[in-house]
Protein backbone atom coordinates (compact mmCIF):
# COMPACT_ATOMS: atom_id res chain seq x y z
CA UNK A 1 0.00 0.00 0.00
CA UNK A 2 0.90 3.43 -0.89
CA UNK A 3 1.82 6.02 1.95
CA UNK A 4 -0.59 8.23 0.07
CA UNK A 5 -3.33 5.43 0.06
CA UNK A 6 -2.35 4.35 3.77
CA UNK A 7 -3.41 8.88 5.07
CA UNK A 8 -6.14 8.77 3.54
CA UNK A 9 -7.71 5.34 5.21
CA UNK A 10 -7.01 6.94 8.27
CA UNK A 11 -8.44 10.24 7.62
CA UNK A 12 -11.53 8.37 5.80
CA UNK A 13 -12.10 6.39 9.46
CA UNK A 14 -11.21 9.36 11.22
CA UNK A 15 -13.49 11.64 9.35
CA UNK A 16 -16.41 8.69 9.67
CA UNK A 17 -16.28 8.36 13.51
CA UNK A 18 -16.23 12.34 13.89
CA UNK A 19 -19.56 12.40 12.08
CA UNK A 20 -21.20 8.74 13.30
CA UNK A 21 -23.03 10.23 16.51
CA UNK A 22 -24.51 13.13 14.11
CA UNK A 23 -25.79 10.39 11.67
CA UNK A 24 -26.48 7.54 14.23
CA UNK A 25 -28.65 9.96 16.79
CA UNK A 26 -30.23 6.62 18.66
CA UNK A 27 -28.62 6.01 22.21
CA UNK A 28 -28.48 2.40 22.08
CA UNK A 29 -26.54 2.81 18.45
CA UNK A 30 -23.99 5.41 20.58
CA UNK A 31 -23.67 2.87 23.35
CA UNK A 32 -22.59 0.40 21.48
CA UNK A 33 -20.55 3.05 19.52
CA UNK A 34 -18.58 4.05 22.66
CA UNK A 35 -17.44 0.32 23.52
CA UNK A 36 -16.52 -0.16 20.35
CA UNK A 37 -14.27 3.08 20.40
CA UNK A 38 -13.21 1.66 23.87
CA UNK A 39 -11.90 -1.68 22.39
CA UNK A 40 -10.17 -0.02 19.42
CA UNK A 41 -8.10 2.28 22.20
CA UNK A 42 -7.20 -0.09 24.46
CA UNK A 43 -6.11 -2.89 21.45
CA UNK A 44 -4.28 0.19 20.20
CA UNK A 45 -2.46 0.46 23.67
CA UNK A 46 -2.28 -2.98 24.72
CA UNK A 47 -0.41 -3.56 20.88
CA UNK A 48 2.55 -1.03 21.84
CA UNK A 49 3.85 -3.84 24.77
CA UNK A 50 2.45 -7.07 23.22
CA UNK A 51 2.36 -6.41 19.52
CA UNK A 52 5.85 -4.17 19.50
CA UNK A 53 7.57 -5.87 22.15
CA UNK A 54 5.91 -9.37 21.79
CA UNK A 55 5.17 -9.10 25.48
CA UNK A 56 1.10 -10.90 25.76
CA UNK A 57 -0.62 -9.18 28.68
CA UNK A 58 -4.16 -10.36 29.33
CA UNK A 59 -4.18 -7.72 32.10
CA UNK A 60 -4.66 -4.57 31.08
CA UNK A 61 -7.81 -4.02 32.52
CA UNK A 62 -5.91 -3.69 35.72
CA UNK A 63 -4.66 -0.51 34.72
CA UNK A 64 -8.40 0.36 32.70
CA UNK A 65 -10.00 -0.60 36.35
CA UNK A 66 -7.11 1.67 37.74
CA UNK A 67 -8.22 4.57 36.09
CA UNK A 68 -11.52 4.56 36.65
CA UNK A 69 -11.41 4.48 39.90
CA UNK A 70 -8.62 7.03 40.40
CA UNK A 71 -11.27 9.29 37.89
CA UNK A 72 -13.97 8.51 40.55
CA UNK A 73 -11.95 9.39 44.04
CA UNK A 74 -10.45 12.43 42.35
CA UNK A 75 -13.38 13.99 40.70
CA UNK A 76 -14.85 13.28 44.50
CA UNK A 77 -11.93 14.58 46.65
CA UNK A 78 -11.64 18.07 44.39
CA UNK A 79 -15.56 18.02 44.35
CA UNK A 80 -15.39 18.81 41.11
CA UNK A 81 -19.04 19.18 39.51
CA UNK A 82 -20.74 17.02 36.70
CA UNK A 83 -20.32 17.98 33.38
CA UNK A 84 -17.60 18.45 30.97
CA UNK A 85 -15.22 19.51 33.69
CA UNK A 86 -14.37 16.03 34.72
CA UNK A 87 -13.17 15.33 31.29
CA UNK A 88 -9.99 17.83 31.56
CA UNK A 89 -8.66 15.93 34.73
CA UNK A 90 -8.19 12.97 32.18
CA UNK A 91 -4.53 13.82 31.52
CA UNK A 92 -3.73 13.67 35.68
CA UNK A 93 -5.29 10.08 35.10
CA UNK A 94 -3.02 9.19 32.85
CA UNK A 95 -0.09 10.02 34.50
CA UNK A 96 -1.01 8.74 37.64
CA UNK A 97 -1.83 5.85 35.95
CA UNK A 98 1.55 5.56 34.16
CA UNK A 99 3.47 6.15 37.46
CA UNK A 100 1.89 3.15 39.39
CA UNK A 101 2.55 1.11 36.60
CA UNK A 102 6.23 1.93 37.15
CA UNK A 103 6.40 -0.25 40.11
CA UNK A 104 4.10 -3.33 38.59
CA UNK A 105 6.09 -3.61 35.49
CA UNK A 106 9.30 -3.63 36.43
CA UNK A 107 8.06 -6.75 38.78
CA UNK A 108 5.96 -8.25 36.01
CA UNK A 109 8.81 -7.74 33.27
CA UNK A 110 11.62 -9.79 34.81
CA UNK A 111 9.60 -12.73 33.37
CA UNK A 112 8.74 -13.96 30.31
CA UNK A 113 6.49 -15.32 27.72
CA UNK A 114 3.76 -18.05 29.35
CA UNK A 115 4.95 -16.63 32.84
CA UNK A 116 4.43 -13.10 31.80
CA UNK A 117 1.30 -13.79 30.54
CA UNK A 118 0.11 -15.17 33.90
CA UNK A 119 1.74 -12.41 35.96
CA UNK A 120 -0.21 -10.05 34.37
CA UNK A 121 -3.54 -11.83 34.68
CA UNK A 122 -2.82 -11.99 38.25
CA UNK A 123 -1.86 -8.43 38.80
CA UNK A 124 -4.84 -7.41 37.50
CA UNK A 125 -6.83 -10.08 40.04
CA UNK A 126 -4.85 -8.47 42.77
CA UNK A 127 -5.76 -4.89 41.43
CA UNK A 128 -9.79 -6.29 41.77
CA UNK A 129 -9.02 -7.92 45.54
CA UNK A 130 -8.08 -4.46 45.98
CA UNK A 131 -10.69 -2.45 45.04
CA UNK A 132 -12.89 -5.05 46.88
CA UNK A 133 -11.11 -5.20 50.04
CA UNK A 134 -9.78 -1.16 50.43
CA UNK A 135 -13.32 -0.81 51.34
CA UNK A 136 -12.50 3.15 53.15
CA UNK A 137 -11.14 4.49 49.78
CA UNK A 138 -13.10 2.16 47.26
CA UNK A 139 -15.89 1.62 48.83
CA UNK A 140 -15.40 -2.08 48.25
CA UNK A 141 -17.86 -4.25 46.67
CA UNK A 142 -20.66 -1.76 46.83
CA UNK A 143 -18.34 0.05 44.57
CA UNK A 144 -18.04 4.41 44.05
CA UNK A 145 -20.33 6.42 42.37
CA UNK A 146 -19.75 9.19 39.83
CA UNK A 147 -21.33 12.97 39.97
CA UNK A 148 -24.44 12.48 37.72
CA UNK A 149 -24.31 15.38 34.68
CA UNK A 150 -27.79 16.80 33.88
CA UNK A 151 -27.78 15.68 29.81
CA UNK A 152 -30.71 14.41 27.96
CA UNK A 153 -30.80 11.09 27.70
CA UNK A 154 -30.65 11.58 23.46
CA UNK A 155 -27.75 13.63 23.88
CA UNK A 156 -25.89 11.77 27.37
CA UNK A 157 -23.41 9.45 25.20
CA UNK A 158 -22.46 12.14 23.04
CA UNK A 159 -19.81 13.79 25.60
CA UNK A 160 -18.46 10.29 26.44
CA UNK A 161 -18.18 9.45 22.54
CA UNK A 162 -16.27 12.56 21.34
CA UNK A 163 -13.54 12.34 24.91
CA UNK A 164 -13.14 8.56 24.09
CA UNK A 165 -12.76 9.71 20.51
CA UNK A 166 -10.03 11.93 21.55
CA UNK A 167 -8.13 9.78 23.87
CA UNK A 168 -8.20 7.05 21.15
CA UNK A 169 -6.86 9.27 18.44
CA UNK A 170 -4.07 9.96 20.86
CA UNK A 171 -3.16 6.19 21.97
CA UNK A 172 -2.85 5.77 17.91
CA UNK A 173 -0.83 8.25 17.70
CA UNK A 174 1.15 7.87 20.45
CA UNK A 175 1.63 3.77 19.07
CA UNK A 176 3.41 5.61 15.50
CA UNK A 177 5.11 7.53 17.26
CA UNK A 178 6.84 5.06 19.15
CA UNK A 179 6.52 2.81 16.16
CA UNK A 180 8.87 5.04 14.27
CA UNK A 181 11.20 5.46 17.22
CA UNK A 182 14.35 4.73 18.06
CA UNK A 183 12.44 2.73 21.45
CA UNK A 184 10.18 1.36 18.68
CA UNK A 185 12.99 -0.51 16.36
CA UNK A 186 14.35 -1.64 20.30
CA UNK A 187 10.65 -2.87 20.91
CA UNK A 188 10.40 -4.53 17.35
CA UNK A 189 13.90 -6.04 18.11
CA UNK A 190 13.08 -7.74 21.33
CA UNK A 191 9.78 -8.84 20.31
CA UNK A 192 11.87 -11.01 17.62
CA UNK A 193 14.95 -11.87 19.82
CA UNK A 194 15.07 -10.53 23.01
CA UNK A 195 18.59 -12.17 24.12
CA UNK A 196 20.07 -10.61 20.71
CA UNK A 197 19.06 -7.17 21.51
CA UNK A 198 20.67 -7.34 24.62
CA UNK A 199 23.70 -8.42 23.72
CA UNK A 200 24.11 -5.65 20.52
CA UNK A 201 23.50 -2.98 23.06
CA UNK A 202 19.74 -2.33 23.24
CA UNK A 203 18.71 -1.31 26.65
CA UNK A 204 16.12 -3.82 27.10
CA UNK A 205 14.98 -3.63 30.57
CA UNK A 206 14.31 0.07 30.12
CA UNK A 207 12.44 -0.06 26.89
CA UNK A 208 10.47 -2.94 27.72
CA UNK A 209 9.22 -0.55 31.08
CA UNK A 210 8.75 2.31 29.00
CA UNK A 211 6.21 0.43 26.29
CA UNK A 212 4.27 -1.05 29.65
CA UNK A 213 4.36 2.36 31.38
CA UNK A 214 2.72 4.07 27.97
CA UNK A 215 0.12 1.41 27.66
CA UNK A 216 -0.98 1.24 31.21
CA UNK A 217 -1.53 5.04 30.78
CA UNK A 218 -3.38 4.98 27.86
CA UNK A 219 -5.76 1.98 29.34
CA UNK A 220 -6.01 4.40 32.57
CA UNK A 221 -7.31 7.12 30.48
CA UNK A 222 -9.98 5.14 28.62
CA UNK A 223 -11.30 3.24 31.81
CA UNK A 224 -11.66 6.81 33.43
CA UNK A 225 -14.04 7.38 30.72
CA UNK A 226 -15.86 4.10 30.80
CA UNK A 227 -16.27 3.87 34.32
CA UNK A 228 -17.65 7.93 34.22
CA UNK A 229 -20.27 7.16 31.59
CA UNK A 230 -21.76 4.47 33.48
CA UNK A 231 -22.06 6.70 36.45
CA UNK A 232 -20.82 3.52 38.91
CA UNK A 233 -17.84 1.64 39.43
CA UNK A 234 -17.64 -1.30 41.26
CA UNK A 235 -14.78 -4.38 40.93
CA UNK A 236 -16.44 -6.46 38.60
CA UNK A 237 -17.38 -3.66 36.25
CA UNK A 238 -14.06 -2.05 36.39
CA UNK A 239 -11.41 -5.11 36.36
CA UNK A 240 -12.95 -7.32 33.96
CA UNK A 241 -10.88 -10.13 32.74
CA UNK A 242 -13.17 -9.93 29.55
CA UNK A 243 -12.21 -6.53 28.57
CA UNK A 244 -8.11 -7.87 29.03
CA UNK A 245 -9.10 -10.77 26.73
CA UNK A 246 -11.00 -8.52 24.04
CA UNK A 247 -8.40 -5.91 23.75
CA UNK A 248 -5.64 -8.93 23.09
CA UNK A 249 -7.88 -10.48 20.77
CA UNK A 250 -9.02 -7.46 18.58
CA UNK A 251 -5.69 -6.96 18.45
CA UNK A 252 -4.40 -10.52 17.65
CA UNK A 253 -7.48 -10.62 15.06
CA UNK A 254 -6.89 -7.64 13.27
CA UNK A 255 -2.67 -8.17 13.40
CA UNK A 256 -0.28 -7.81 16.26
CA UNK A 257 2.81 -5.04 15.88
CA UNK A 258 1.14 -3.29 13.00
CA UNK A 259 -0.72 0.49 13.56
CA UNK A 260 -3.97 -0.37 11.86
CA UNK A 261 -4.15 -4.15 13.08
CA UNK A 262 -6.26 -3.21 16.48
CA UNK A 263 -8.04 -0.69 15.50
CA UNK A 264 -9.37 -3.36 12.36
CA UNK A 265 -9.56 -5.72 14.96
CA UNK A 266 -11.54 -4.07 17.73
CA UNK A 267 -14.47 -2.35 14.78
CA UNK A 268 -14.79 -5.86 13.75
CA UNK A 269 -15.20 -7.77 17.51
CA UNK A 270 -16.19 -5.14 19.67
CA UNK A 271 -19.86 -4.77 17.82
CA UNK A 272 -20.16 -8.58 16.96
CA UNK A 273 -19.40 -9.46 20.52
CA UNK A 274 -22.56 -6.87 21.31
CA UNK A 275 -24.56 -8.32 19.17
CA UNK A 276 -24.24 -11.70 20.55
CA UNK A 277 -24.24 -11.03 24.08
CA UNK A 278 -28.34 -9.85 22.66
CA UNK A 279 -29.51 -12.63 20.66
CA UNK A 280 -27.71 -15.26 22.89
CA UNK A 281 -29.29 -15.84 25.96
CA UNK A 282 -27.40 -15.57 29.39
CA UNK A 283 -23.29 -16.42 29.15
CA UNK A 284 -23.51 -18.64 26.17
CA UNK A 285 -21.92 -15.95 24.19
CA UNK A 286 -19.14 -16.72 26.51
CA UNK A 287 -18.30 -19.96 25.41
CA UNK A 288 -18.68 -18.71 21.22
CA UNK A 289 -16.13 -16.06 21.81
CA UNK A 290 -13.56 -18.40 23.30
CA UNK A 291 -14.18 -20.67 19.85
CA UNK A 292 -13.75 -17.38 17.86
CA UNK A 293 -10.68 -16.99 19.97
CA UNK A 294 -9.22 -20.63 18.99
CA UNK A 295 -10.64 -19.92 15.09
CA UNK A 296 -8.30 -16.73 14.57
CA UNK A 297 -5.09 -18.31 16.70
CA UNK A 298 -5.52 -21.39 14.45
CA UNK A 299 -6.90 -19.60 10.88
CA UNK A 300 -4.96 -16.25 10.50
CA UNK A 301 -2.67 -16.95 13.44
CA UNK A 302 -0.52 -13.28 12.18
CA UNK A 303 -3.89 -11.34 12.26
CA UNK A 304 -5.64 -9.91 8.78
CA UNK A 305 -3.66 -6.82 8.12
CA UNK A 306 -0.10 -8.99 7.59
CA UNK A 307 -1.59 -11.65 6.04
CA UNK A 308 -3.15 -9.01 3.54
CA UNK A 309 0.23 -7.25 3.19
CA UNK A 310 1.71 -11.23 2.33
CA UNK A 311 -0.62 -12.02 -0.30
CA UNK A 312 0.89 -8.50 -1.57
CA UNK A 313 4.47 -8.87 -0.83
CA UNK A 314 4.30 -12.26 -2.70
CA UNK A 315 2.39 -11.27 -6.14
CA UNK A 316 4.97 -8.45 -6.54
CA UNK A 317 7.77 -11.84 -5.81
CA UNK A 318 6.14 -13.48 -8.42
CA UNK A 319 6.85 -10.34 -10.52
CA UNK A 320 10.65 -11.39 -9.92
CA UNK A 321 10.28 -14.50 -10.82
CA UNK A 322 8.64 -14.13 -14.15
CA UNK A 323 11.29 -11.36 -14.66
CA UNK A 324 14.07 -13.42 -14.02
CA UNK A 325 12.70 -16.62 -16.35
CA UNK A 326 12.82 -14.10 -19.17
CA UNK A 327 16.34 -13.42 -19.31
CA UNK A 328 17.94 -16.40 -17.76
CA UNK A 329 16.62 -19.93 -17.58
CA UNK A 330 16.30 -20.48 -13.53
CA UNK A 331 14.31 -23.28 -12.02
CA UNK A 332 12.58 -23.66 -8.80
CA UNK A 333 12.46 -20.89 -6.08
CA UNK A 334 14.27 -18.04 -6.76
CA UNK A 335 16.44 -16.74 -3.70
CA UNK A 336 18.22 -13.83 -2.59
CA UNK A 337 22.09 -15.51 -3.35
CA UNK A 338 20.31 -16.16 -6.93
CA UNK A 339 19.12 -13.12 -7.70
CA UNK A 340 22.25 -11.06 -6.51
CA UNK A 341 24.10 -13.70 -9.06
CA UNK A 342 21.95 -12.66 -11.94
CA UNK A 343 22.10 -9.11 -10.92
CA UNK A 344 26.42 -9.63 -11.42
CA UNK A 345 25.53 -10.93 -14.85
CA UNK A 346 23.04 -8.17 -15.87
CA UNK A 347 26.37 -5.84 -14.72
CA UNK B 1 55.39 -11.71 10.59
CA UNK B 2 54.32 -7.83 10.43
CA UNK B 3 50.95 -9.46 12.77
CA UNK B 4 53.63 -10.48 15.54
CA UNK B 5 54.48 -6.63 16.41
CA UNK B 6 51.12 -5.74 17.45
CA UNK B 7 49.98 -5.52 20.88
CA UNK B 8 47.73 -8.46 21.90
CA UNK B 9 44.01 -7.18 22.00
CA UNK B 10 42.32 -10.73 23.44
CA UNK B 11 44.02 -13.06 26.14
CA UNK B 12 42.79 -15.78 27.58
CA UNK B 13 44.53 -17.38 30.74
CA UNK B 14 44.49 -20.55 31.55
CA UNK B 15 40.52 -20.83 31.06
CA UNK B 16 38.42 -23.85 31.81
CA UNK B 17 34.63 -24.38 31.86
CA UNK B 18 32.69 -27.46 32.65
CA UNK B 19 29.57 -28.82 31.98
CA UNK B 20 28.67 -31.48 34.77
CA UNK B 21 31.66 -33.60 34.96
CA UNK B 22 32.60 -32.59 31.51
CA UNK B 23 35.29 -30.12 30.42
CA UNK B 24 33.83 -28.53 27.46
CA UNK B 25 37.17 -26.15 27.76
CA UNK B 26 40.37 -26.91 29.65
CA UNK B 27 43.25 -24.63 31.37
CA UNK B 28 42.59 -22.71 27.41
CA UNK B 29 45.35 -20.09 26.66
CA UNK B 30 45.67 -17.92 23.33
CA UNK B 31 46.54 -14.40 22.39
CA UNK B 32 44.93 -12.64 19.85
CA UNK B 33 47.02 -9.70 18.32
CA UNK B 34 45.17 -6.41 17.40
CA UNK B 35 44.03 -5.85 13.80
CA UNK B 36 44.89 -9.46 13.18
CA UNK B 37 42.78 -12.07 11.77
CA UNK B 38 42.73 -15.23 13.66
CA UNK B 39 41.68 -18.68 12.75
CA UNK B 40 40.19 -21.10 16.19
CA UNK B 41 40.16 -24.64 14.52
CA UNK B 42 39.30 -27.75 16.13
CA UNK B 43 37.34 -30.58 15.69
CA UNK B 44 33.66 -30.91 16.81
CA UNK B 45 33.52 -30.75 20.55
CA UNK B 46 36.50 -29.19 20.85
CA UNK B 47 35.46 -26.13 22.59
CA UNK B 48 35.37 -23.35 20.56
CA UNK B 49 31.95 -21.92 20.66
CA UNK B 50 32.36 -22.24 23.99
CA UNK B 51 35.25 -20.24 24.10
CA UNK B 52 33.33 -17.85 22.26
CA UNK B 53 30.29 -17.94 24.68
CA UNK B 54 32.87 -17.11 27.39
CA UNK B 55 34.28 -14.30 25.87
CA UNK B 56 30.88 -12.75 24.63
CA UNK B 57 30.02 -13.31 28.48
CA UNK B 58 27.15 -15.82 27.53
CA UNK B 59 28.25 -18.25 30.18
CA UNK B 60 31.19 -17.82 32.77
CA UNK B 61 34.10 -19.60 33.09
CA UNK B 62 34.99 -21.46 35.79
CA UNK B 63 38.51 -20.90 36.07
CA UNK B 64 41.29 -18.60 34.48
CA UNK B 65 41.16 -15.28 33.29
CA UNK B 66 39.94 -13.66 30.05
CA UNK B 67 41.40 -9.87 29.04
CA UNK B 68 40.73 -7.25 26.62
CA UNK B 69 42.72 -4.51 25.81
CA UNK B 70 44.20 -5.40 29.31
CA UNK B 71 40.71 -5.36 30.88
CA UNK B 72 39.14 -8.47 32.72
CA UNK B 73 36.08 -9.88 31.01
CA UNK B 74 35.37 -12.31 33.33
CA UNK B 75 31.53 -12.06 34.72
CA UNK B 76 30.78 -8.93 32.53
CA UNK B 77 27.27 -9.25 31.06
CA UNK B 78 27.03 -10.19 27.33
CA UNK B 79 25.55 -5.97 27.05
CA UNK B 80 28.88 -4.57 29.33
CA UNK B 81 31.22 -6.60 26.86
CA UNK B 82 30.09 -5.30 23.53
CA UNK B 83 30.15 -2.04 24.76
CA UNK B 84 33.52 -2.63 25.36
CA UNK B 85 33.84 -3.09 21.45
CA UNK B 86 33.69 -7.01 21.50
CA UNK B 87 30.93 -8.11 18.79
CA UNK B 88 30.16 -11.82 17.55
CA UNK B 89 28.13 -13.66 15.25
CA UNK B 90 25.90 -17.30 16.02
CA UNK B 91 26.27 -20.44 14.28
CA UNK B 92 23.31 -19.39 13.49
CA UNK B 93 22.29 -16.51 12.13
CA UNK B 94 20.80 -14.39 14.88
CA UNK B 95 18.84 -11.93 13.49
CA UNK B 96 16.10 -10.07 13.64
CA UNK B 97 12.99 -11.78 11.18
CA UNK B 98 10.46 -10.11 11.01
CA UNK B 99 12.71 -6.72 10.37
CA UNK B 100 13.76 -5.52 7.47
CA UNK B 101 18.01 -5.74 6.37
CA UNK B 102 18.26 -2.57 6.85
CA UNK B 103 16.17 -2.12 10.03
CA UNK B 104 18.43 -4.91 11.32
CA UNK B 105 21.37 -2.70 10.79
CA UNK B 106 19.40 0.13 12.69
CA UNK B 107 19.11 -1.39 16.08
CA UNK B 108 22.72 -1.46 17.55
CA UNK B 109 22.76 2.58 16.83
CA UNK B 110 23.72 4.17 19.84
CA UNK B 111 20.89 7.04 20.56
CA UNK B 112 21.22 9.79 23.09
CA UNK B 113 18.74 11.18 25.39
CA UNK B 114 15.19 12.25 24.82
CA UNK B 115 14.55 13.23 21.26
CA UNK B 116 17.21 9.85 20.12
CA UNK B 117 14.72 7.80 21.65
CA UNK B 118 11.15 9.45 20.48
CA UNK B 119 12.25 11.24 17.21
CA UNK B 120 11.93 9.16 14.26
CA UNK B 121 14.81 7.07 13.71
CA UNK B 122 14.96 7.94 9.95
CA UNK B 123 16.48 10.64 8.55
CA UNK B 124 19.56 11.82 11.55
CA UNK B 125 21.49 9.88 8.73
CA UNK B 126 20.89 6.45 10.56
CA UNK B 127 19.55 5.24 7.09
CA UNK B 128 22.17 6.57 5.08
CA UNK B 129 24.72 4.95 7.50
CA UNK B 130 22.77 1.21 7.09
CA UNK B 131 22.56 1.85 3.25
CA UNK B 132 26.53 2.34 3.02
CA UNK B 133 27.04 -0.89 4.84
CA UNK B 134 24.76 -2.90 3.16
CA UNK B 135 26.08 -1.20 0.14
CA UNK B 136 29.67 -2.75 1.09
CA UNK B 137 28.27 -5.89 1.95
CA UNK B 138 26.91 -6.46 -1.65
CA UNK B 139 23.57 -6.58 -0.11
CA UNK B 140 21.86 -3.33 -1.15
CA UNK B 141 19.09 -5.14 -3.46
CA UNK B 142 17.73 -6.82 -0.22
CA UNK B 143 17.63 -3.87 2.49
CA UNK B 144 13.99 -3.59 2.08
CA UNK B 145 13.44 -7.25 2.44
CA UNK B 146 11.88 -8.71 5.86
CA UNK B 147 15.55 -10.95 6.86
CA UNK B 148 13.58 -13.91 7.52
CA UNK B 149 12.88 -14.31 3.92
CA UNK B 150 16.27 -13.87 2.82
CA UNK B 151 18.88 -17.10 2.41
CA UNK B 152 21.13 -18.29 4.86
CA UNK B 153 24.26 -16.37 3.31
CA UNK B 154 22.42 -12.91 2.97
CA UNK B 155 21.40 -13.95 7.32
CA UNK B 156 25.07 -13.94 7.96
CA UNK B 157 25.67 -10.61 5.89
CA UNK B 158 23.12 -8.84 7.54
CA UNK B 159 24.30 -10.15 11.04
CA UNK B 160 27.87 -8.85 10.31
CA UNK B 161 26.25 -5.59 8.71
CA UNK B 162 24.26 -5.63 12.20
CA UNK B 163 27.56 -5.78 14.25
CA UNK B 164 29.71 -3.31 12.24
CA UNK B 165 27.68 -0.34 12.84
CA UNK B 166 28.41 0.06 15.92
CA UNK B 167 32.27 0.38 15.11
CA UNK B 168 33.29 -2.99 17.27
CA UNK B 169 37.37 -3.19 18.29
CA UNK B 170 36.94 -6.94 17.93
CA UNK B 171 34.52 -9.38 16.18
CA UNK B 172 34.01 -12.98 16.64
CA UNK B 173 32.67 -14.97 13.60
CA UNK B 174 31.38 -18.38 14.53
CA UNK B 175 31.18 -20.31 11.11
CA UNK B 176 30.69 -17.59 8.97
CA UNK B 177 31.18 -20.04 6.00
CA UNK B 178 28.94 -22.62 7.06
CA UNK B 179 25.93 -23.45 4.39
CA UNK B 180 26.81 -20.54 2.37
CA UNK B 181 26.55 -19.58 -1.56
CA UNK B 182 30.15 -19.04 -3.16
CA UNK B 183 29.85 -15.68 -4.02
CA UNK B 184 28.64 -14.68 -0.76
CA UNK B 185 31.40 -16.42 0.95
CA UNK B 186 33.71 -14.12 -1.64
CA UNK B 187 31.45 -11.03 -0.32
CA UNK B 188 32.28 -12.26 3.47
CA UNK B 189 36.14 -12.57 2.66
CA UNK B 190 36.11 -8.96 0.85
CA UNK B 191 34.72 -7.41 3.82
CA UNK B 192 36.96 -8.59 6.18
CA UNK B 193 39.83 -7.98 4.82
CA UNK B 194 39.09 -4.59 4.16
CA UNK B 195 37.73 -4.18 7.65
CA UNK B 196 40.88 -5.64 9.13
CA UNK B 197 42.59 -2.90 6.72
CA UNK B 198 40.47 -0.38 9.24
CA UNK B 199 41.61 -1.39 12.10
CA UNK B 200 39.11 -4.04 13.08
CA UNK B 201 40.29 -7.53 14.84
CA UNK B 202 38.87 -10.68 13.52
CA UNK B 203 38.53 -14.42 15.63
CA UNK B 204 36.84 -16.97 13.25
CA UNK B 205 36.07 -19.97 14.22
CA UNK B 206 35.89 -22.21 11.09
CA UNK B 207 35.65 -25.55 9.54
CA UNK B 208 36.28 -24.41 5.81
CA UNK B 209 39.82 -24.76 6.21
CA UNK B 210 40.62 -23.09 2.87
CA UNK B 211 38.43 -19.94 4.09
CA UNK B 212 40.77 -19.90 7.23
CA UNK B 213 43.85 -20.61 5.25
CA UNK B 214 43.45 -17.97 3.01
CA UNK B 215 42.62 -15.00 5.34
CA UNK B 216 43.92 -15.71 8.56
CA UNK B 217 47.44 -14.41 10.27
CA UNK B 218 47.32 -16.55 13.13
CA UNK B 219 45.75 -19.86 13.77
CA UNK B 220 45.26 -21.68 16.76
CA UNK B 221 44.10 -25.11 17.20
CA UNK B 222 42.09 -26.35 20.34
CA UNK B 223 41.46 -29.72 20.76
CA UNK B 224 39.38 -31.41 23.74
CA UNK B 225 39.24 -27.84 25.10
CA UNK B 226 43.22 -27.14 25.13
CA UNK B 227 45.10 -25.23 23.02
CA UNK B 228 47.48 -27.97 21.31
CA UNK B 229 49.22 -25.77 18.16
CA UNK B 230 48.98 -22.25 16.99
CA UNK B 231 51.07 -20.57 14.58
CA UNK B 232 51.12 -19.67 10.53
CA UNK B 233 48.90 -20.99 8.79
CA UNK B 234 51.33 -22.74 6.72
CA UNK B 235 53.19 -24.17 9.55
CA UNK B 236 49.45 -25.38 11.24
CA UNK B 237 48.93 -27.60 8.18
CA UNK B 238 51.90 -29.40 8.51
CA UNK B 239 51.99 -30.15 12.40
CA UNK B 240 51.80 -33.45 13.42
CA UNK B 241 50.02 -32.75 16.14
CA UNK B 242 47.05 -31.08 14.27
CA UNK B 243 46.54 -33.97 11.45
CA UNK B 244 46.68 -36.20 14.51
CA UNK B 245 43.71 -34.08 16.48
CA UNK B 246 41.60 -34.26 13.27
CA UNK B 247 42.23 -37.37 12.06
CA UNK B 248 42.22 -39.05 15.56
CA UNK B 249 44.96 -40.92 16.70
Amino acid sequence: MTRRLRIAGWLLVLVASLLFPLVFTNPATLSIALVTLMYVGLASSWNILGGFAGYISLGISAFFGFGGYAFAITLHAFNVQAGYTPFAWLPLIGVLTAVVAIPLGWAALRTRQAVFVTVTIALMLVIQLSAENLVSITGGATGYGFPIPNWSAAFYYKPFYYAMLTVVVVSIAVAYVVRRSGLGLGLLAIRDDEDKAEAIGVPTKSYKLAAFVISAGLAGMIGAIFAYSVLYIYPQNAVDPLISMGAALMAFLGGAGTLAGPVLGALILAPAQTELSYYVNGQLYLILYGALFLAIVRLLPRGIIPSIGDQLRSRSSRHVDLLEHDGHHVEGRVDADDVKVMEGVRE
Amino acid sequence: MMMSVNPMLLELDGVSKHYGGVAAVDLCSFSVAERSITGLIGPNGSGKTTVFNLISGFSKPDAGQIRFDGKVLNGMAPGSIYRKGVSRTFQMARIFPRLTALENLMVPVRRKGLQGLIWGYKGVGEVEAAREMLHKLSASHVADELVGRLSYGQRRLVELGTLMMSHPRMVLLDEPAAGVHHSVLETLSRYILDAQGDGVTFVIVEHNLNFVMDICHHVVVLDRGRTIAEGAPDDIVDDQVVVDAYLGD
